[in-house]
């Protein structure tokens, strides 16, 4: 009886807290968009934003440029992926390393820094027009973005292409070689096909990121998309004004269409779990011309990939970085600037990140235990919509934050609850719970349910069983998944950017966004931003690691 | 009839591994043919080295009076039935089945009738437009088999394909494969390590063990007249008694001596005597008497099965199990009889 209640309430309270925070705030951006001036049911915000000029290019340049953007990672990609699964071939390692560079660095973070190494004006223009005589508009209006993102979300594309080809039985090639098949007639019969599930999940993902970006337009001033018109109308026009929510349920709708899309493309085929034993593809050893290629093809696209990080670099450390290949000297004074001077950055986020990851390991803790080990009703919903945050882009959640919460005051100071640096912190739980949920599942199946029954027969209640069980064989898969979610929501932009009403409650993403406005503040930017990537990078290295130990230790009690 | 295939002083290596240790085989025409062996024997690398998916370091493999140890797999004219299927999961039944007709260049309407006639062989007509995750495993089996046989391969190869099957789907797909051998006429390669399924299903089997080929022959010789201890034990259960032979008469050294054996003199030899040669009642003249104990006694349905110690050894004794025998129980003495003609030294 004790235990029922237990797990009804704290299902309850994860449901409500999910309804207040999650579903609420969205559901309200829909209702808002259906609502004329008087408040009463219209379409009238849906036919003004097709009838406005700026909005039907604004949705064009989205599209083009998430489109394009799919387009310019696949040419990255596919050749990568291409020489690790095909040939025997020593570039595999630091190809599949490349695959972490994004995680590491939201774009927005470089695209400043990328401006002043690919620009007009930038260190590559330069040396080509030194050199060729030739400039490549790389950066010029939405090139600009599209090629930004694309260097940063083209891993997406390539992990799910490896991964996918590794799925390969060999036995799928070798029957149509015994078969009579072989050469390209193979790979384009046999291998494509096999491999399409990855790529399109890959590519996928990659147009649904570019799509929701706010900060990589933003940074480059590019205002004619739609995720900046969204923000811009909110933020100059107020939160009254409909079409910012007409723009954030066009991306909703836009981004649900696009997996939708995709699914229909791969008429719900998963290839990979069909075949069972054997070896991933033939590989085969290359020849030098071959190698040489590869290396060639391999190193220019390490160079770009690395290029944000290497240009970021330069910035934070350089004095001034104008018309030049490099920076004219370089200081630390950047550095001392945001970590003395300016350091409220750097403890906001320390404190919000913190805060935000603890509400999400306790609340993923709950909710994988609900979901996995008991049958209360509903728990299916509960992940879904946990889970669900993932698809929601951040923009669209701000401005349901700010909606919802605008006309509660904080009892604390009487200001709006939407400016309470709190919610700053519910957003990011919000948004990043998927992240700690992924991760305490996973710690939850490992552990064999026998472990548990074997106490309860022993007379533990429930909570002993928590307290003494559970908890102590999770540990490892919490503390990673409060690392990912503390060190991804240090670099989150769009969704606290609708929050934040001043500089005080400014977290580290902000800083970067707000230093980054002038030329003058772009040292002091690109150092915030070499902090975000730091504290990303061992974040991601740690929960790696732990992740790791925790696969090794639990192989021998995982007998469930 | 001629031999189809000939391999001869076939050598394989991966690095210190030597997998295939100068391996010799010829296989007839149109026979049935298996390599038995436990796993990691070499027999599944034989056939994927016939299929052309193994390359060896030293030897010929010649098949149709061709040598093909330098041809590609696609130019070989060999067709591998897979252990897993490896149906392409997106293509649907027929198209896996005419991918090999299509790569051939076949007309459209010959291949239409000819992938209509093999799912009319394994009786998958029904299916054509399945996609391989829609069917069981059963009939993912025949669209594979119907998938190497519409090439009409001068050789099939078909590697441990009932292992994945339930033992009674296995027993009927044994059936079913060999009606198809005796329709087709087509020359078959069968890797297995179940002794029973080769023992059923062959016209020749070759016994693998450690890379090298222990024996050839038909099942039935096999199985009698084993060459050597690793034969007699694969195939079935045997009783093997270490001694020596002077004159037709083996001993222990203790008191066993069993007379009138035909083989020659040999101070280290072994005496190989299957468990339903030994009986309990003298059946021949020729029959020899021993003393012994029952150790232990087992119910295996049509049989029961002792454990006798005899002259210091423990001996296992198959006794047919008809309902009226006597049932023996332990550490009861019995008297034994064995004949010579049905002992064998090696």
């Amino acid at each position: 009886m004790f235990k029922n209640l237990f797990l009804n309430s704290t299902s309850l309270i994860i449901g409500v807290f999910l309804l207040l925070f999650l579903v609420i705030p969205i559901a309200q951006v829909f209702y808002v968009s259906f609502l004329d001036v008087n408040g009463s049911f219209t379409l009238v915000n849906f036919s003004d934003f097709f009838k406005n000029q700026l909005f039907i290019e604004s949705f064009y340049n989205s599209f083009y440029v998430a489109a394009m953007s799919v387009v310019l990672a696949s040419v990255f990609a596919l050749p990568l992926a291409y020489f690790t699964s095909r040939f025997n071939f020593k570039g595999s390692v630091i190809i599949q390393s490349l695959g972490f560079i994004p995680l590491i660095m939201p774009p927005f973070v470089g695209a400043v820094a990328m401006k002043l190494f690919f620009g007009t004006n930038g260190s590559v223009n330069l040396l080509l027009d030194q050199y060729f005589g030739f400039k490549i508009p790389f950066m010029e209006g939405l090139n600009g973005v599209i090629f930004v993102e694309s260097v940063h979300y083209f891993p997406f594309i390539l992990i799910n292409l490896i991964t996918s080809l590794n799925n390969i039985d060999r036995s799928m090639e070798e029957s149509a070689q015994s078969l009579g098949s072989k050469g390209f007639g193979l790979f384009k019969r046999i291998v494509l096909p096999l491999s399409m599930p990855g790529y399109i999940a890959g590519a996928s993902l990659v147009f649904l990121k570019v799509f929701d970006d706010l900060g990589t337009p933003l940074l480059l001033d590019i205002n004619n998309m739609l995720a900046p018109q969204a923000y811009l109308r909110i933020s100059s026009i107020g939160i009254n004004d409909p079409m910012g929510y007409v723009i954030a349920v066009i991306l909703v709708v836009t981004s649900i269409l696009a997996v939708w899309v995709a699914k229909m493309a791969l008429g719900g085929k998963d290839y990979s779990m069909l075949q069972k034993g054997g070896g991933g593809m033939i590989k085969r050893d290359m020849k030098t011309r071959q190698k040489i290629t590869a290396y060639s093809v391999v190193g220019l696209i390490l160079f770009l990939v690395l290029s944000p990080h290497i240009a970021l670099t330069l910035l934070s450390f350089g004095t001034i970085w104008s018309f030049s290949v490099v920076p004219d000297a370089y200081t630390i004074d950047h550095y001392k600037n945001i970590i003395f001077e300016n350091s409220i950055f750097i403890k906001n986020t320390m404190l919000y990140c913190t805060l935000a990851a603890f509400i999400d390991i306790v609340l993923a803790f709950f909710i994988s235990y609900i979901v996995l080990r008991t049958k209360v009703k509903g728990r299916q919903l509960l992940d879904y919509i946990a889970m669900s945050a993932l698809a929601i882009p951040g923009l669209v959640l701000g401005i349901g934050y700010l909606r919802t919460f605008y006309s509660f005051n904080n009892p604390l100071d009487g200001k709006p609850l939407a400016s309470w640096w709190f919610m700053i912190v519910l957003i990011l739980a919000v948004r990043r719970l998927p992240y700690a949920l992924r991760a305490a599942n996973a710690a939850l199946m490992q552990i064999s349910k026998f472990l548990e029954e074997s106490a309860e027969s022993l007379g533990a209640r429930k909570t002993t069983i928590f307290r003494k069980i559970l908890v102590p064989l999770m540990t490892g898969g919490l503390l990673a998944g409060f690392i990912t979610s503390f060190s991804t929501a240090t670099v989150e932009l769009s969704a606290t950017i609708m929050l934040v009403s001043t500089e005080v409650d400014a977290p580290l993403a902000y800083g970067i966004y707000s230093y980054m406005q002038t030329a003058a503040g772009r040292g002091p930017g690109a150092a915030l931003g070499m902090i975000g990537v730091l504290i990303v990078a061992v974040g991601t290295y740690f929960s790696q690691t732990i992740i790791d130990k925790k696969y090794k230790k639990t192989g021998e009690v995982n007998n469930g | 009839m001629g031999n189809i295939i000939n391999i001869k002083n076939i050598n394989v290596s991966y690095g210190k591994n030597h997998v295939l240790k100068d391996v010799n085989i010829d296989i007839k025409e149109k026979d049935f043919f298996t390599f038995l062996g436990p796993s990691g024997c070499g027999k599944t690398t034989l056939l994927r080295l016939i299929a052309g998916f193994e390359q060896s370091q030293s030897g010929e493999l010649i098949i149709d009076g061709k040598e093909v140890s330098k041809l590609n797999p696609w130019e070989r004219d060999v067709g591998l039935v897979f252990q897993n299927y490896a149906l392409w999961p997106h293509m649907t039944v027929a198209k896996n089945i005419s991918f090999g007709l299509e790569e051939k260049k076949v007309p459209k309407n010959e291949i239409d009738q000819r992938v209509d006639e093999v799912l009319e062989l394994v009786g998958m007509q029904d299916l054509k437009q399945r996609y391989p995750f829609q069917l069981s495993g059963g009939q993912q089996q025949r669209v594979a088999l119907a998938r190497t046989i519409v090439v009409r391969p001068k050789v099939l190869l078909l590697d441990e394909p009932l292992s994945n099957l339930d033992a009674k789907l296995r027993n009927q797909m044994r059936i079913e494969l060999l009606e198809l051998h005796n329709k087709l006429q087509i020359t078959t390669i069968f890797v297995t390590h179940d002794q029973e399924e080769a023992n059923s299903i062959s016209d020749n089997i070759a016994i693998f063990n450690e890379g090298v080929i222990q024996q050839v022959g038909a099942p039935i010789d096999l199985y009698n007249h084993p060459k050597n201890l690793f034969v007699a034990n694969f195939l079935g259960t045997i009783n093997v008694i270490k001694g020596k032979i002077s004159n037709g008469t083996f001993s222990d050294g203790n008191d066993f001596k069993l007379e009138k054996l035909k083989a020659d003199n040999s101070d280290n030899c072994s005496l190989l005597v299957r468990p339903q040669n030994i009986y309990f009642e003298k059946k021949n003249d020729s029959d020899q008497n021993f003393k012994g104990k029952i150790q232990s006694k087992e119910f295996l349905g049509n049989i029961i099965r002792y454990q006798v110690l005899i002259s210091g050894q423990v001996m296992t004794i198959d006794s047919m199990h008809e309902g009226k025998e006597k049932i023996y129980s332990k550490n009861e003495d019995v008297d034994v009889f064995v004949n010579p003609e049905t002992s064998q030294v090696i």
